[in-house]
């Protein structure tokens, strides 16, 4: 694809972006809040044309999929509805017929996907009752039901326990091993980040990187960081030794230096002789949040706890403003 | 030794396009399979069937057991019926756009076409089998048995044609409110023109459009069952019902694309 979007309300879902997505690619695309990976999975489903360039799957535009190209992708974006009177098992096969399984493949199918994922035991329940990890599994099982060729998961992970994760990643690392391509969108690096074997940085509606996870990773190689929790309001003015620069952020601060731990009695000496008081400190190597920094200035994940301390993270005013004003997601 | 292990199906290479699990449906675009799936979700809610079958047995029979005269009843009666069926496809249409679901059909290998009348078909169905109870009232209670199959055909069809006026309805609304507000003026309007609110003068414009209106077959069965009476002359009101509900069976799928589109745009401004 190389395309852009804009809402009808005028408001940007995503600056020109090419993307271009290879048979067994298990793709992460990952950026904060608002920064456009939504809107790039709806574009890529077909949900709507884009503003700009164009978008094709299977060599058709996106949007203009006719149903038998259609029931090669495996769309699971937005909530999960579902049938809720009907059993989560009724609700997953008539959703494999509905991409084109014959009745007993849809069968077949559906329960090993139940067996994989633990739902096996309530799959005879109507899927109202079901608990929101459970829907949210099943909604996983109406995508991949039919062995779509290309999947697209948005935040596939939300509501997943650790065992339904681990299940999650082995199932989806089969499929693309299988030859088809999954493009997921999160913002959480545990879950399915780890297997990924390309990644995606979209911040503020473009592409900010496009690389395997180890060439990103190679960017901060030797790279030591210190996340620093401070008691009360961290100091304005703190002079870092050489070697260490250092980032304030609501409740602490993030130093990070390439002299492995030598400078962190400097470094804490430098907060103590601002008036900082420190709570705790995690040494830590650099990860993806530390190269999605680095590439764009801004936080991963403005409002989740890097540190210790649980407080928010910091992010440029700028930002924040313009993601309130906004309002995407 | 050991058995083989079993074969991890839910691992199972995905093949692309392969034959074997497409070219299904053919012609139909899915909608016996969405079709099914309204009657069984209708059949896993007894309660609400149980409503939906009394209620308008309720209206009914003050009106087919009371001294109320046959034109007065039969209007009442094509009211109930027709806004029956438009109000009870647009309003859970709207409400399923609403909650997502109309979107995540769209977004598998159903067609179009097939989703929208699969589900006015099988709404109608129900609709026929829930207004079953009440037609055998009016009949019986006009002591016009044998017209029963004729009433029960002709209120199909236009049963039919409620489903999709209401499905085009709810892909104009952007609300359920908005949806009930434009079922109840679409459906009054038809009826209107189908006569159930007035005769129109014989050779005035009122009459050429009456006798193309949607509700007039029910209507004029309906008259007839009431009043113990043949139906008007001319064409018969099951062959005039099943034309029109084809021919609006046939705009649905001529309009279904873009129908579909507004439903799931729908849901997302609702």
């Amino acid at each position: 694809m190389s395309a852009s979007y804009r809402y009808p309300s005028r408001r940007r879902g995503l600056e020109p972006v090419d993307l271009d997505v290879f048979a067994g690619d298990l793709l992460a695309v990952i950026g904060p809040n608002g920064a456009g990976k939504s809107t790039l999975l709806r574009l890529l489903a077909g949900e709507f044309a884009p503003s700009g360039g164009q978008v094709q799957v299977f060599g058709r535009p996106a949007h203009a999929l006719p149903p038998s190209e259609r029931a090669r992708l495996g769309v699971g974006v937005d909530e999960p509805a579902h049938a809720d009177e009907l059993a989560g098992r009724e609700n997953a096969h008539f959703f494999a017929r509905a991409n084109g399984l014959r009745a007993a493949d849809a069968t077949a199918r559906v329960d090993a996907l139940f067996q994989r994922l633990g739902l096996s035991g309530d799959a005879g329940v109507p899927a109202g009752a079901w608990s929101f990890g459970m829907r949210r599994k099943l909604h996983l099982v109406e995508t991949l039901a039919h062995a779509p060729d290309l999947v697209l998961l948005d935040e596939p992970t939300i509501g997943l326990d650790a065992g339904s994760l681990a299940g999650l990643r082995a199932l989806l690392a089969a499929i693309t091993r299988s030859g088809a391509a999954i493009v997921f969108a999160t913002n959480d690096l545990h879950g399915l980040v780890p297997i990924a074997t390309r990644i995606v940085f979209l911040h503020d509606g473009r592409k900010a990187a496009d690389a395997s996870p180890s060439s990103l990773l190679e960017r901060v190689r030797g790279v030591t960081r210190f996340d620093i929790a401070l008691d009360g309001q961290a100091p304005r003015e703190i002079r870092f030794p050489p070697g260490a620069t250092g980032t304030v952020r609501d409740g602490g601060c993030v130093v990070e230096t390439a002299a492995g731990t030598e400078l962190l009695p400097g470094v804490c000496a430098a907060l103590v002789q601002a008036g900082a008081r420190i709570r705790a400190i995690r040494v830590r190597e650099p990860d993806l949040t530390d190269v999605f920094r680095e590439l764009t200035g801004a936080e991963l994940d403005p409002t989740g706890p890097s540190d210790e301390s649980g407080h928010a993270g910091h992010q440029p005013a700028s930002h924040r403003r313009a993601r309130e004003a906004d309002g995407r997601e | 030794m050991s058995a083989p292990p079993a074969r991890d199906e839910s691992a199972r290479p995905a093949q692309g396009l392969r034959t074997d699990r497409i070219a299904r449906w053919p012609g139909s675009g899915g909608a016996g399979l969405v079709a099914m799936l309204e009657l069984r979700r209708a059949v896993a809610r007894p309660r609400l069937f149980a409503i939906n079958t009394a209620i308008p047995l309720l209206l009914v029979a003050p009106i087919a057991l009371g001294a109320a005269p046959p034109p007065h009843a039969a209007a009442v009666y094509a009211v109930l019926f027709a806004l029956f069926a438009t109000f009870g496809a647009a309003i859970p249409l709207l409400r399923d756009a609403e909650r997502g679901w109309v979107a995540r059909l769209a977004r598998t290998g159903l067609g179009r076409r097939g989703h929208l009348i699969g589900r006015a078909l099988a709404g109608a169905a129900l609709d026929a089998v829930q207004l079953t109870p009440s037609m055998v009232l009016i009949a019986a209670a006009a002591g016009a048995w044998q017209r029963l199959p004729l009433l029960w055909l002709t209120a199909s069809a236009a049963l039919v044609f409620g489903n999709l006026l209401g499905i085009w309805v709810a892909a104009l609304a952007r609300s359920v409110a908005e949806g009930a507000l434009f079922a109840a003026v679409s459906c009054l309007l038809l009826l209107h023109a189908s006569g159930v609110f007035r005769t129109p003068a014989a050779g005035s414009i009122g009459a050429a459009i009456e006798t193309l209106a949607p509700f007039r077959p029910l209507h004029n069965v309906l008259g007839a069952v009431t009043a113990h009476a043949s139906p008007h002359a001319g064409t018969s009101p099951l062959a005039a019902g099943l034309a029109i509900a084809s021919a609006a069976l046939v705009l649905t799928a001529i309009l279904a694309p873009r129908l579909a589109a507004e439903l799931v745009r729908a849901g997302r401004s609702g």
